[in-house]
């Protein structure tokens, strides 16, 4: 007995042992992050630029955090208390410190967001938009006083859309000209040590942390312009993490054979690639002809080639990016499959015949490319031609949002909450606004759901909302969904603790070296 | 332009078009190049019944090595055919460089002569504006252009055309400076010629033989300018061309060799074939480059 | 000619073209800004993030970057600033555009100023070895790699490049400037520059190094059978020396009129190769300033390689009156 005990204590130690090295976390070591391209600078208040958010969210702290599964908690927050009006929303903040030594307090959060966040961050103003006060009534309290009920504000309230920056070095300057954007100070668990433009950013462990300190001493964010070199740095360890909103899909395949190399594939921010169509357009009006394009395009195809298999086809409206914006009803792959007998069917009902299309897309996405040429074979074989063009960024926003296109295709995300990024694309909306619906569809009912649906909490009462708009939208096809993106990320193999937050470039005061 | 201007060069010296073609054919180089732009004229006017497939028919089949059953090269990240669109592509060059050399050519011989034939204040302008046109690279600016004003076949053309004539401008104003001095063009002003006249009908022939040297090697440089425009993904959207080939496969360049080999070295082969056409006509039409060789 | 007249006289040469190249460069400016701001497109959009932003916060970010002027006003305020010596204030990087583009240039110049001293090294080498026995199969060799060298697109060279001596073999980076991990110092810091500017170089040598063949060739071949060659052979002078010293003497001139009018191809190439490799450079930049409509930037970049283009065809043109006397100015 005794002697059948010692030897099972050995077997576990014996196979514990590297598991337990593994598990446990050790400080030390220095991460080399990839960028695409340099940050143009680094106030995270001001931009929502995708280098200066991934360098933000190690700098700043804001009051909240997303989980991996999207589950807000507090972060300079300890706590929130919402009235049951839903309009009035009380946080309690923490002790914390900015890297600078100063006090994070409730004036820097008012300050942050009344005068840097408030006229300059893009998404941070849907919330402001909403908010009727923000007021500090005691050092430690921050109390939001909403116009209406808003169920996506918390949402808009993490680093990525509401870093808190520190008040005594930004009042009474421009914000987009203070200096310390070139050398910020925030609250984050990694603080600022110097940026060479144009190659990297170096931050170091904040010992003054007001959370969990992080483990990594030093963490540099590496800028390699070259997508083919980027993969290239991960594979021969010149690199230590790579995401996917930088790295070429083509090379997966090697990455993943690669056993130094660590590869994710996964859903985290909602992202939905959509063909908006025209609805102005004398033929692309009708319904039916919208239906056939659905039916004509092999999304399939796409996602595998275009996309490099990293997308999911979409399965409605709003992808699949929510539980309570989805329903099995109305999934387009079961009412729309790839059926070009039909999409010809459908073309001779609404008598269109000989239709050539102008195709715009922003030149600068090489993955929309590929899809174009995808959808320029397959709308051939039901008889419509198109004429591809793909512009310049600028001139395709003025071109598509200004209703001077017959197709094109864009890609939105929605972080947090359908209603932040999803609804504009379905709400009625004048040509010529920026970001909104570039259809021309217009539909009250659908208006009138999608914007009592915002103003609810509860998740089940949303669901009800979204079924009813999705019916409508099923039928009509003011857009067509093609796929949702998946994201993904490659990373040496001994690189551990990552994907702690929702958003990848969040969390990485959790990554440590193993053996 | 980097190969020399020919020097003078008399079309009369050369004893008609079958004492030229004797002069032409002594030149194995020469030759070789024009054989090349045979088999590319060919090639592109009879693309669709030597192509397999239409160029832009994709498939399933994604990334196939060469001699795969029905691709011969391989097929690229969305299962179209390389050699088709090799084939194709011949036809997207040749229309860009015969095109823009073109228009290359006749911009540079109307500036030229209206400069070398009044010369005084006309003459400095144009000059001017020539200079002015030499001085930043053609492919700087056609980059710029063709990204801000769009990528479309005419577009491109215009583009190209319009950055390439300095060369001949030059070249034609030298020949023009000399030739309105010469007794013939003295004496059809005598006799009350019109100054047009005297220019495109008295000079130009004269003068033709160079500027043609210098157009063939600008097909060259203009089918050169279209791949790189095509490789920074500036080329036709709605056409397959042998430079957006390689754009797409710079990504797969690891993966997919193929996709990268075949129509770098159709642009290659083109703009040699051209070169050395040029150079060709070159020695045959300059008495005395042929007797130094 | 004697010296300090002939010198006296170069020095009055060069400040007349200097000046003659003024107008020309305020041309340059004017062209190119009139270019870039008629294009179609808003660079305000590009500014703006990918959010419906309220109107007035858009005239704002407009009247910010002095784009809510008209367009002759904008173009003198710019003529201005430029005289000044101010290039202005880039959009997208929130940088003067100076300091961005120095930072660049000092790049660029390394990987071109390389590959002129390479390519005209070996072009002289390879044109002195075809001329010594013309019509042999070195001079054929040689011949027909200056005419393929003419004719390769040097960023294709530069994807085979990658392919074969990064992918393939694993000898050298296939691109970047440095090694990511740069913690190298002293020796093993200049060791990982070359290894990294070995292809790029190579890649945008090659149509430099067909050209410097050619005519070294050709120069060689005209000016070997001329009395005085003729002459130093007949004092039995080695062939070889004849070649190098009487023959090179010859031949520098037009080794220096290609080396300088070509200089323009030197720019555009290396803004290809630039993109190929990585290599951070001002091609790189400019690159990247079309696609985030930085004109700031780009109008920048054209007037120093317009200004570096001036004066490279303005130094060889006075070198080739140092070399050649027969050169009236």
């Amino acid at each position: 007995m005794s002697r059948l005990l010692i030897v099972l204590a050995c077997l576990a130690a014996f196979v514990a042992a590297p598991a337990l090295a593994q598990s446990t976390p050790t400080p030390g070591g220095t991460a080399i992050v990839v960028l695409g391209s340099d940050p143009e600078h680094l106030n995270a208040g001001i931009s929502t630029g995708y280098p200066i958010g991934a360098v933000g969210a190690s700098l700043y702290s804001a009051l909240v955090y997303q989980d991996a599964d999207g589950v807000v908690h507090g972060e300079l927050a300890e706590g929130w208390t919402v009235s049951d009006d839903n309009l009035v929303y009380t946080f309690t903040l923490r002790d914390a410190t900015f890297h600078d030594g100063a006090p994070v307090t409730a004036a820097d959060v008012v300050y942050t967001m009344e005068s840097i966040l408030g006229p300059n961050h893009g998404r941070f103003q849907r919330a402001f938009n909403e908010m009727a006060s923000l007021e500090a009534p005691d050092a430690r309290t921050v109390v939001i006083t909403l116009n209406r009920p808003y169920a996506p504000l918390l949402g808009l309230l993490t680093v990525f859309d509401a870093p808190i920056l520190p008040k005594h070095l930004y009042e009474g300057s421009d914000p987009l000209a203070n200096p310390v954007n070139d050398a910020p100070v925030g609250s984050g668990p990694f603080r600022f040590v110097e940026w060479v433009r144009g190659e990297r950013v170096v931050l170091e462990r904040f010992a003054g942390y007001f959370l969990e300190p992080a483990l990594l001493d030093r963490l540099i964010y590496r800028v390699v312009p070259q997508d083919v070199a980027r993969s290239t740095a991960i594979e021969v360890g010149e690199a230590d993490l790579v995401w996917g909103f930088y790295m070429p899909t083509s090379d997966l395949p090697r990455l993943e054979a690669n056993p130094d190399v660590a590869v994710w594939k996964g859903l985290t921010i909602p992202s939905l690639y959509f063909m908006f169509v025209n609805n102005d357009h004398p033929q692309l009006g009708d319904a039916r002809v919208r239906q056939a394009i659905m039916h004509a395009i092999d999304r399939e195809q796409i996602v595998e080639q275009a996309q490099g298999g990293l997308g999911e086809v979409a399965g409605g409206p709003f992808g699949a990016g929510f539980r309570y914006a989805y329903s099995e009803a109305t999934d387009y792959r079961t009412l729309y499959p790839h059926d070009p007998e039909r999409a010809r069917e459908l073309l001779a009902e609404a008598g269109v015949a000989d239709l050539t299309l102008r195709f715009v897309y922003d030149s600068a996405r090489g993955a929309f490319a590929a899809a174009a040429e995808i959808m320029r074979d397959n709308l051939r074989q039901v008889g419509i031609t198109l004429d591809v063009q793909p512009v310049e960024r600028s001139v395709m926003v003025e071109r598509v949002y200004g209703r001077d296109y017959d197709l094109t295709l864009q890609s939105f995300t929605s972080s947090g909450d359908p209603a932040i990024g999803y609804h504009r694309i379905y709400l009625t909306a004048a040509p010529g606004s920026n970001f909104v619906n570039a259809t021309g569809y217009a539909n009250t009912e659908v208006d009138r759901l999608l914007t009592e649906a915002a103003g609810l909490a509860d998740q089940d009462a949303r669901a009800a909302l979204y079924a009813e708009a999705m019916a409508i939208l099923a039928a009509d096809l003011p857009t067509l969904p093609i796929f949702d993106e998946l994201s993904t990320q490659a990373s040496t193999a001994n690189l551990n603790g990552l994907l702690q937050r929702l958003d990848q470039r969040d969390g990485l005061e959790f990554a440590w070296f193993g053996n | 332009m980097a190969v020399p201007v020919p020097a003078a060069a008399r079309a009369a010296a050369v004893g008609g078009l079958a004492g030229f073609w004797r002069q032409f054919r002594r030149h194995r180089t020469g030759v070789f190049g024009l054989a090349v732009v045979v088999v590319l004229v060919l090639v592109a006017v009879f693309a669709p019944w030597l192509a397999p497939t239409d160029p832009f028919t994709t498939s399933r089949a994604a990334l196939q090595p060469p001699g795969t059953p029905g691709h011969l090269l391989g097929t690229d990240h969305l299962g179209r055919d390389v050699l088709s669109g090799v084939i194709w592509g011949a036809r997207v060059s040749l229309i860009v460089g015969l095109a823009a050399a073109f228009t290359a050519t006749v911009i540079g011989i109307l500036v030229g002569a209206v400069a070398g034939y009044f010369g005084g204040w006309a003459d400095e302008l144009l000059m001017r504006v020539t200079e002015l046109f030499q001085i930043i690279p053609r492919f700087v600016l056609a980059l710029i252009v063709v990204a801000f004003f769009g990528s479309g076949l005419v577009n491109l053309i215009l583009v190209i055309g319009i950055l390439s004539w300095p060369q001949t401008a030059r070249l034609v104003r030298s020949q023009f400076l000399r030739h309105r001095t010469l007794p013939y063009v003295d004496g059809a002003r005598v006799v009350g010629m019109r100054a047009w006249r005297i220019i495109f009908v008295e000079i130009l022939p004269n003068v033709l033989a160079p500027v043609i040297v210098v157009a063939s090697l600008d097909i060259a440089q203009a089918i050169l300018l279209e791949a790189s425009l095509g490789f920074f993904g500036l080329g036709d959207p709605n056409l397959r061309s042998w430079g957006g080939m390689l754009n797409t496969a710079q990504q797969y360049v690891r993966i997919a060799w193929w996709m990268s080999i075949f129509p770098g070295l159709a642009i290659s082969l083109a703009v040699l074939g051209f070169n050395l056409v040029g150079d060709g006509l070159n020695e045959a039409t300059d008495p005395r480059l042929r007797e130094g060789a | 000619m004697s010296g300090a007249r002939g010198s006296k006289a170069l020095g009055a040469y060069a400040l007349e073209r200097l000046l003659n190249a003024v107008p020309l460069v305020l041309g340059v400016i004017v062209v190119n800004f009139l270019l870039v701001s008629l294009a179609p497109g808003d660079p305000v959009t590009a500014l703006i993030g990918e959010y419906p932003a309220p109107p007035d916060y858009v005239e704002r970010v407009r009247a910010q970057y002095g784009l809510d002027a008209a367009l002759p006003e904008r173009l003198l305020r710019y003529l201005g600033s430029v005289v000044r010596g101010d290039l202005g204030f880039s959009f997208a990087n929130r940088q003067p555009v100076a300091t961005l583009v120095i930072e660049r240039l000092g790049r660029t110049l390394l990987l071109m100023l390389t590959t002129v001293v390479f390519a005209t090294a070996v072009g002289i080498v390879l044109g002195v070895w075809a001329a010594r026995r013309p019509h042999s199969a070195v001079d054929r060799g040689a011949t027909g790699f200056a005419l393929a060298g003419y004719s390769i697109p040097e960023f294709w060279l530069g994807q085979i490049l990658i392919l074969v001596f990064a992918v393939g073999l694993g000898w050298l980076p296939a691109g970047g400037f440095r090694s990511i991990r740069a913690d190298y110092a002293g020796w093993a810091a200049v060791v990982d520059q070359v290894r990294h500017m070995v292809l790029p170089m190579l890649a945008l040598s090659f149509r430099y190094m067909a050209i410097t063949t050619r005519l070294t060739r050709a120069s060689l071949l005209e000016v070997m059978n001329a009395d005085y060659i003729l002459a130093s052979r007949a004092r039995g002078l080695s062939e070889r020396r004849v070649l190098w010293e009487h023959g090179l003497r010859a031949a520098a001139l037009p080794i220096i009129t290609v080396i300088g009018y070509n200089f323009g191809f030197i720019v555009a190439g290396s803004a290809l190769v630039e993109t190929v490799f990585g290599w951070p450079g001002v091609g790189r930049l400019m690159y990247d300033s079309i696609f985030t409509r930085d004109y700031p930037v780009l109008l920048g970049i054209l007037l120093l390689v317009s200004v570096s283009v001036i004066l490279v065809n303005l130094l060889t043109d006075v070198a080739y009156a140092l070399f050649d006397p027969r050169v009236r100015y």
